[in-house]
């Protein structure tokens, strides 16, 4: 017996609520990682050239700029 | 906030959502694919029903049909086939008198929940002059129009918002001076400003649009769906209402992590960028909401795949457009300290990291829009030859614009390394024109979009040619049958048989039908058909799964117990299966390999950190690479294997036959076969053997009972000789006929 249709579309053949449902848990689990990730790790700032004035650049473009 | 701030940001956000909502403006609908009787045709008889089918699903709560007779009234009503909910059918009563009959239909789709009236035109005897069927209208809806503007354009701005933050903003200005989401007060709070605002348009777009589709299900006005307790059913019972009920639930989830973030930025200001981040995640999620409920999971080719591309396109549409939106929105607090070239040195860190993943977008927006246009067109003339191809061309002209203006961007942010092109990138200046540039092209390529969208879909060309259902008529006994099979290609079909007597109806205690491969010496199961009234009966099978010679056997039994047979013989042809299907070509795949190029080109940095992660001594990666070998060499060996058994299996259980029965089992056939049963097969009638013979029957293949009456079958003696191998089929024909007794 199928699970009852909740996202099926139609035409995709039996395991639509399966395959959904899979994709729904698989980005549920990356959201619930990053949050814990994000939460529990520092972000890696110092590992780029910081610029905050034009005499301390020297590439065309900084890739950082620490705002105010 | 002031008054005049206020207004200020409702008049932006307005404009990008008027910008934003071109991109759906009204998406362009399913269509009829096969129509019996087709449009316009002039039939000598009236048929026994009328039937459509369509591209897509449809909703078989709203959809329905009808139709009128010569003098308007309504002869005959039908919805959506139980069986299959992209046809509709109606039984039409015997008796018809010739004139013209219009059939209308209103077709709810399931996808997208657009709802259409169209109507077709039939005639029996002689077409009336002058009427004509009404193609469908695709008018846009103002509703629809303004729910899917509002609804589109806030979940893109909040895709944009939180991937702008994760992958731009945090890496370019992030610091840990600022503990609450580590960017300074003022930006978090113009972008807590645009979170809150999308919010708002993305439940009032997500309200109206239950309220919309309530409103066009059941034509009722606002007042009357709200009152009457319509949205409900409608949410809980279609396709829509499912989809709806899943992006509400992971819209209100986003909402609530977005206020944990603001509860909590004094008390657990390190959650603030915590939850930003995992929300870039869950709105990839709710913008995946809105590929289930597009067209393209109706694509005709591959509908997963179609469906992942168009997921992918709206993705990076989302951080293209949504990111560039927000962008813009938030430059004006974030630099707003800063004045010369250290608002120059600002900007720059910032935008050369959005240049760099806006150029990724782009460029998957490119090759996933190429892979999802192709998947409706069908050849080359249907680009300049028909308003989608046109449309295309131009959206495909305005992003060659806007690529332009990205490579102007990316000439600017690296002066020394293009000093060649000094003039162009001193024109560029600050940025200020040429950002503003970008972003109303953008705007015109989503018009363009929008334009794309709102253009029907081409029918391929087959589908204009028509092909009638094949039908035939015999006499059985004082009987006429009359069978069609509908649509009489491979695949699931319908068998009508009628059954009349000097013109006039007949109603039988049971009519019993079985199809016949004779080539493959297959038989199926025998169907017991329903009877429709007006001596219509009707069944439903699979049998028919290729092309060729095909039989159908009909039983029809009388008031006195006796039965009789009818069969008719019927070459299956391709041209009449309903092609809802098509098959990939090379333009497809090379649209797949340039989007799964852009992908890799996309996750490259990705791989190669995944790579340097990697402990690579080469002991290690000769065990990795044996042991992946052996997985793929086990992997395709048990593949062959299985298909081979299955194949051998397959073979075994209905092999080709080494004699085909080439004699129609109908009355006549039957007839013979009989008087030679009881001239050739002496004894057979007393045989105990016989009673097993019977038991077999319906297991044993038609070459197996034809040897049985050729050479003898256990204790049952062959047939006598002479007899050539048509009487031999007769007897076979005959024999099958003690099926009935069991």
């Amino acid at each position: 017996m199928f699970p009852p249709i909740m996202l099926a579309h139609g035409a995709l053949g039996p395991y639509d609520e399966v395959i959904f449902l899979g994709v729904i848990a698989l980005f549920i689990t990356f959201m619930a990682l990053s949050w814990i990730l994000s939460r529990n790790t520092k972000p890696k700032f110092d590992r780029e050239p910081v610029v905050d004035s034009p005499s301390s650049h020297q590439d065309d473009s900084p890739e950082r700029f620490k705002l105010d | 906030m002031t008054r005049q701030s206020a207004s200020s940001w409702i008049s932006r956000l307005f404009l990008l959502s008027v910008l934003f909502g071109l991109i759906s403006g009204v998406r362009a609908h399913g269509y009829i694919v096969r129509a019996l009787p087709p449009d316009g045709a002039v039939l000598e008889r009236p048929p026994a029903r009328v039937q459509y089918w369509f591209s897509e699903s449809l909703e078989p709560e709203f959809s329905a049909v009808n139709v009128r007779g010569p003098d308007g009234t309504i002869i005959a009503s039908g919805g959506v086939s139980p069986d299959n909910d992209s046809l509709m059918s109606a039984r039409l009563p015997s008796g018809l008198p010739q004139g013209t009959y219009i059939v209308e239909l209103r077709l709810a789709f399931a996808s997208d929940g657009h709802v259409l009236t169209e109507s077709q035109v039939f005639s029996v005897g002689a077409a009336a002059d002058g009427i004509a069927g009404i193609r469908a209208n695709s008018a846009a809806l103002p509703l629809e129009v303004l729910w899917r503007t509002l609804l589109l354009s806030s979940l893109l701005l909040l895709f944009g918002v939180y991937t702008l933050y994760a992958l731009v903003l945090l890496p370019a200005w992030g610091s840990p001076d600022h503990p609450a989401g580590l960017l300074p007060p003022r930006v978090m709070r113009r972008l807590n400003t645009v979170v809150l605002w999308a919010f708002v348009l993305a439940f009032a777009g997500s309200l109206l649009a239950l309220l919309q589709q309530t409103m066009v299900f059941y034509g009722v006005d606002a007042a009357q769906a709200i009152a009457s307790g319509f949205i409900n059913t409608v949410r809980t019972s279609t396709r829509f209402g499912d989809v709806w009920n899943m992006r509400m639930l992971f819209l209100t989830l986003a909402a609530a992590l977005h206020a944990a973030s603001l509860y909590g930025r004094h008390s657990q200001p390190e959650s603030v960028r915590a939850f930003w981040v995992a929300n870039a995640w869950l709105f990839a999620l709710i913008l995946g909401t809105l590929s289930v409920a597009s067209h393209a999971a109706g694509s005709p080719l591959w509908p997963w795949l179609a469906m992942t591309n168009d997921w992918l396109h709206l993705l990076a549409v989302g951080f293209w457009v949504g990111g560039l939106a927000a962008f813009v929105l938030v430059l004006p607090p974030a630099l707003q300290p800063y004045t010369g070239e250290t608002r120059r040195l600002a900007l720059l860190a910032a935008l050369r990291r959005l240049s760099r993943i806006a150029t990724l977008c782009v460029a998957v927006v490119i090759t996933t829009g190429i892979y999802a246009s192709l998947n409706w067109l069908y050849s080359p003339a249907d680009v300049t030859s028909t308003t989608y191809g046109t449309a295309l061309l131009l959206k495909v002209l305005l992003v060659g614009l806007l690529v332009a203006l990205g490579a102007a961007h990316h000439l600017a942010l690296r002066p020394r390394r293009y000093q060649r092109f000094g003039a162009l990138i001193a024109r560029i200046g600050d940025f200020g024109l040429t950002l503003r540039l970008e972003t109303a092209s953008a705007a015109l390529v989503l018009g363009a979009v929008g334009l794309l969208s709102a253009t029907p879909i081409p029918k391929p060309a087959f589908l204009n040619t028509q092909v009638a259902a094949p039908a035939a008529t015999v006499s059985a006994a004082d009987f006429s049958v009359t069978q069609t099979l509908l649509p009489g290609g491979p695949g699931i079909n319908t068998y009508e048989t009628l059954l009349q007597r000097g013109g006039q109806p007949v109603e039988s205690p049971s009519v019993r039908v079985q199809m016949v491969r004779p080539e493959a010496d297959w038989r199926g199961t025998w169907h017991l058909a329903e009877s429709a009234g007006d001596g219509l009966y009707v069944t439903t099978g699979d049998e028919i799964d290729a092309q060729g010679l095909w039989w159908t056997l009909v039983d029809v039994t009388q008031a006195d117990g006796s039965v009789t047979r009818a069969a008719f013989a019927w070459s299956i042809t391709q041209d009449a299966a309903v092609q809802q299907t098509r098959a990939p070509q090379l333009q497809h795949l090379l649209a797949l390999a340039a989007v799964l190029a852009v992908l890799l080109w996309a996750l490259y940095p990705a791989l190669m950190r995944f790579l340097r992660w990697l402990d690579l001594r080469p002991e290690l990666v000769l065990i990795a690479v044996l042991a992946t070998g052996a997985v793929i060499f086990f992997a395709v060996i048990g593949y062959n294997a299985i298909r081979d058994n299955q194949l051998a299996a397959a073979a075994r259980l209905n092999p080709p036959p080494s004699i085909v029965n080439t004699v129609l089992p109908d009355a006549q056939s039957l007839a013979r076969g009989a008087a030679l049963y009881q001239q050739a097969c002496l004894g057979w009638p007393q045989n105990d053997d016989l009673r097993f013979l019977r038991r077999d029957l319906p297991a044993m293949r038609d070459q197996a009972v034809f040897a049985a009456v050729r050479d003898g079958w256990r204790a049952l003696p062959a047939c006598a000789a002479p007899l050539s191998a048509q009487q031999r089929w007769d007897i076979v024909n005959y024999l099958r006929t003690f099926e009935r007794e069991r």
